[in-house]
């Protein structure tokens, strides 16, 4: 075989993806559920997603949520208001931040890593508020962590933004 | 198979993102390349590696071990990738059509790369007028250096097959470097 050509063959593996493709492509791949998830019933550690928590982030509220009212003792009306105001509030950031992202096209590969640290920031607040909520915790701890998650979910938008 | 591949697959199939993420890194640039020497245009290569990946993350629970590189596997969903785009292209060029359509101007920032040796970039135009399974043994043989069983694998072909198909490939790559001279 002619060794030119076989040189000149093998040259041709300079051919690469753009690095801020590659980055958006395995963020949005991994985000995805595959055919063995089952998501209820799940294993707190198992859903430890660095991409899209954001179904995942909702169910926490929900939990961390639910264990507030459980424990909710009389005279505690005010509590139970700003619990549900939370809740609504993080849904809806929820569901502009997936919108936000999956329709953002110019999510450079920084962005995108970036989005990706603080939605695990903010799936750590909830589990912790989770938990807290659920031994019967310090309530108002638990609810501290939730604003925090909100927090977190305001800066996110504010990035995509 | 590669060390560790295995346990990594495993982790995967279980549906451990952060697992089929590291097989993401190790394989997706040579499928990108792969995609992209048979479509020649950038964007469509990164749509179709994005959906090889996708497709093969969604259904890696039914991947099956064979003692074989998990690379195999994804470039027979390339392959397939590759044959669904041409079908369903808005024009319906026929197939072996495709080998004489003209490099798409997104490309041509890859070609600069590749511009300091013209030999390079007249081989990546030969290689275009190929036909699809000529370009197959072409890139997974003499680019992607995979061996016989692996090709043979990632083909779904005997390696017998393979052998006849890399020397036909050969030879008709040099006969249309020769003719393009």
């Amino acid at each position: 075989m002619n060794k030119n050509l076989l040189e000149n063959l093998k040259e041709l593996r300079q051919i690469q993806p753009d690095s801020n493709y590659t980055t958006r492509s395995r963020f949005l791949i991994l985000a995805e559920p595959t055919a063995t998830e089952n998501l209820p019933g799940f294993k707190i550690t198992q859903i430890y997603k660095p991409a899209f928590a954001i179904g995942l982030i909702s169910i926490f509220v929900l939990m961390a949520l639910g264990g507030i009212y459980q424990i909710i003792k009389p005279g505690q009306n005010d509590l139970v208001v700003r619990a549900n105001e939370i809740n609504s509030s993080i849904q809806v950031k929820l569901d502009e931040i997936k919108y936000l992202i999956e329709n953002n096209n110019h999510l450079n590969a920084e962005n995108i890593l970036n989005i990706q640290a603080l939605l695990e920031k903010t799936t750590n607040e909830l589990k912790e508020a989770s938990i807290l909520s659920q031994e019967n915790k310090d309530l108002g701890k638990s609810l501290e962590k939730i604003k925090s998650a909100q927090e977190i979910l305001l800066q996110i938008d504010a990035m995509l933004q | 198979m590669l060390d560790g591949e295995k346990q990594l697959i495993e982790r995967a199939i279980r549906g451990e993102a952060s697992a089929f993420g590291l097989l993401y890194d190790r394989y997706q640039t040579q499928i990108y390349r792969f995609i992209y020497l048979k479509v020649s245009h950038r964007e469509e290569a990164e749509d179709l590696t994005h959906q090889v990946f996708l497709k093969s993350w969604q259904t890696i629970s039914g991947y099956k071990f064979q003692g074989l590189p998990f690379s195999s596997w994804l470039y027979r969903i390339a392959r397939n990738q590759v044959i669904d785009y041409y079908r369903t292209k808005k024009n319906n060029l026929n197939i072996e059509e495709i080998s004489e359509s003209k490099i798409d101007d997104s490309s041509i920032e890859v070609i600069e790369i590749l511009d300091d040796n013209s030999n390079v970039k007249k081989i990546k135009e030969a290689i275009k007028q190929l036909n699809p399974g000529h370009q197959d043994v072409i890139i997974l043989r003499f680019i992607e250096e995979l061996s016989l069983k692996e090709t043979a694998s990632a083909l779904k072909k005997s390696e017998m097959a393979v052998k006849l198909l890399q020397h036909r490939a050969i030879k008709n790559l040099k006969k249309i470097l020769g003719n393009n001279e």
